[in-house]
C-alpha cells in the first residue's frame, strides 16, 4: 500500500470516528466513488452521483449569479444535515450530520480534512500520471 | 418577473422578507422551475434562480430519500459573496432567499421558514391555485 493511500485511510479513519458524522462518502468530481461509511440501505453509486449533481448545480448557480467562490452546500431534513464539502479538485466529501451537530466546529473540521484529502489525492493522481507516462513510452518503444 | 398586483398577499409576503437587511433577493419558485413572484435587484435574472433552485431541491430530495433521513426541509449553498437558502414551500413552490455572508443567517431562517408556511397557504387558496395555473397554462402554449 503506497503512501498515500494509507494517508487516505487515516483521514478517512477520523471522519469515521467524529461523534457527530452518521456517515459519510467521498467522491470523485466525476461521480465515481472512492470510498464511503454508508448505511446498508444506501445505493453507494446513487449517492455518488447525488453528491457531484447537487454539487454541479450550485456551484453552477454560485457563477452565474456571481456570487464569488463556491464554498459548500447545506441540505437540511427532518433527522440530520447533509453537508457537501470542497475535497480538493479531484473530490468531494459528503458527511450526513445530525440534525443538532455544532456546525460551525463541524465545518471548520472537514476545511481542514478537505484539505489533508486534497494533499493525498493529489499525490495519488501525480503518480498516476507517472505511470500513464512510463506505459505510453514502453509503447512507443515496442 | 413580478407576481401580478392581484396578488398582494403574495407579494406582502415577498416585501416582509426582502424588507430584512441581510436579504438582498427574493424569489418564489415553482417546483418546475417557473418564477411565481420576486423581489430582486436588477442585475439578478429571477428565471435563472427559479430554475436551479428547483433543480438543486429536486436533486437534494431525492438525496435524502435515498439516505432516509426524513423529509427535505432546506438547502443552504455557501459562496464568498453570499448564501443561497431554499426552503419548500408546500409541493408546489420553493421559496428562495439570497443573503449576505457573515450575517446572522439563523435569525433569516428563522424569518424564512415563517414565510414559507405562509406562502405554502396562499398557493393552496383559491388565488394562490388561479396564480398557478395561469402560469402553467402560460408554460403550455
Amino acid at each position: 500500500m503506497n503512501h498515500s493511500l494509507n494517508e487516505l485511510n487515516e483521514i478517512v479513519d477520523g471522519i469515521a470516528n467524529t461523534r457527530e458524522i452518521l456517515a459519510y462518502a467521498l467522491v470523485r468530481r466525476d461521480g465515481i466513488m472512492i470510498t464511503d461509511g454508508l448505511t446498508n440501505s444506501a445505493d453507494p453509486k446513487l449517492i455518488a452521483a447525488m453528491t457531484v449533481a447537487i454539487s454541479g448545480t450550485a456551484e453552477l448557480a454560485t457563477k452565474l449569479l456571481r456570487q464569488g467562490r463556491f464554498l459548500r452546500t447545506i441540505v437540511e431534513c427532518e433527522r440530520g444535515k447533509i453537508l457537501i464539502t470542497d475535497a480538493g479538485r479531484h473530490a468531494l466529501l459528503l458527511s450526513l450530520v445530525y440534525s443538532d451537530a455544532n456546525l460551525g466546529l463541524l465545518l471548520m473540521q472537514l476545511e481542514k480534512v478537505g484539505r489533508r484529502i486534497e494533499s493525498a489525492l493529489e499525490h495519488d493522481v501525480l503518480q498516476e500520471d507517472v505511470v500513464e507516462t512510463d506505459e505510453r513510452a514502453t509503447n512507443r518503444q515496442k | 418577473m413580478q407576481a401580478s398586483a392581484v396578488y398582494a398577499s403574495l407579494n406582502r409576503i415577498i416585501a416582509q422578507l426582502r424588507s430584512l437587511p441581510e436579504v438582498y433577493a427574493v424569489i418564489v419558485a415553482g417546483r418546475d422551475g417557473m418564477v411565481v413572484g420576486a423581489d430582486s435587484s436588477k442585475r439578478l435574472e429571477p428565471r435563472m434562480v427559479a430554475a436551479m433552485a428547483a433543480s438543486i431541491v429536486g436533486t437534494s430530495e431525492m438525496a435524502v430519500e435515498e439516505l432516509g433521513i426524513g423529509r427535505f426541509l432546506e438547502v443552504m449553498i455557501d459562496s464568498d459573496d453570499c448564501s443561497f437558502i431554499g426552503i419548500g414551500a408546500g409541493d408546489d413552490a420553493i421559496l428562495v432567499a439570497l443573503v449576505k455572508r457573515d450575517v446572522n443567517a439563523g435569525s433569516v431562517l428563522l424569518k424564512m421558514r415563517e414565510s414559507a408556511k405562509e406562502t405554502e397557504a396562499f398557493l393552496l387558496s383559491g388565488e394562490g391555485r388561479e396564480l398557478l395555473d395561469g402560469l402553467h397554462g402560460r408554460a403550455q402554449r
